[in-house]
């Protein structure tokens, strides 16, 4: 994958996963608990390791997303000749 | 009497310190903005999106709340960190600056530039521990709220160390001032 690809596509990820938390945790509480007791396991741990997980992946895209950022303004300002 | 090869030097240590600060003021400044950005919505999101979701829940008798918190405090320090190291250098670049814009033209010595860093260096530090501090307070509450409290207590007790040596700086580079001046009025008179 190209880093011109790389940067939308980690924007889609870091979205994804706010917008899923934001809108089945916060906003819509029981259609996540209706989607957790379909999972196998015990609902405490599921929901723990669900939270978990998606705060790790908005960190992990959020940080790549600043490094991929990051990059480019330096080529753009080592382009221009400071 | 100043000869021309010492007026040749001056002249091209100032023009090397002007350049050096605005490649390192362009360099470190976009970072910063940008660090900053990403410790901000890190902040944001932890607080209204994940932490708001892990009340009341338990991992393997843990509370979840104290977990995200513990997450979201490393992340955050891991971008501090590197916001720091950026600040300081961005510190240096202003410093070289400021030295160049508020002297008299090519009469820039490293005395001053040390003297500017030292200053601004000071004011910057308080301003980020200060704004680190606020950033961090509310999850080391969570965690224990003597935390913030000793934590508090040493920050104020650092500053009041860096005002004072900001105040040093300063006074060093007034009294400098002050004495050419009256070098040159008496001088004239």
């Amino acid at each position: 994958m190209g880093e011109d690809s790389t940067l939308p596509a980690l924007l889609t990820i870091l979205v994804a996963d706010l917008f899923f938390f934001l809108f089945f945790g916060v906003s819509y509480p029981e259609v996540f608990d209706t989607i957790l007791t379909l999972l196998p396991w015990e609902d405490s741990v599921e929901k723990a390791i669900i939270v978990i997980s998606g705060l790790i992946i908005a960190v992990a895209s959020s940080a790549a997303i600043i490094q991929i950022s990051i990059r480019k303004v330096r080529e753009l300002i080592s382009g221009e000749g400071y | 009497m100043v000869s021309e090869e010492e007026v040749g030097e001056a002249q091209e240590y100032y023009e090397k310190v002007r350049r050096e600060s605005r490649e390192t003021i362009a360099g470190a400044l976009p970072t910063i903005i940008l660090d900053v950005s990403a410790a901000i919505l890190i902040w944001l999101f932890g607080k209204l999106v994940f932490v708001p979701i892990a009340e009341g829940i338990y991992f393997f008798g843990y509370p979840l709340p104290q977990i995200l918190n513990f997450i979201i405090i490393v992340a955050l320090a891991v971008i501090v960190l590197r916001i720091l190291i950026d600040v300081r250098r961005l510190i240096d670049g202003l410093s070289g600056y400021a030295a160049c814009e508020i002297g008299a033209p090519y009469e820039v010595t490293p005395e001053e530039v040390e003297h500017y860093r030292t200053a601004l260096r000071g004011i910057f530090n308080i301003i980020v521990v200060s704004l680190v501090y606020l950033l961090f307070v509310e999850f080391l509450s969570r965690i224990h709220p003597g935390l913030a409290g000793v934590l508090l207590l040493a920050i104020v007790i650092w500053a009041i160390y860096q005002i004072w040596r900001v105040v040093q700086a300063i006074s060093a580079e007034i009294r400098r001032y002050t004495t050419r001046w009256a070098e040159r009025a008496l001088g004239g008179s």
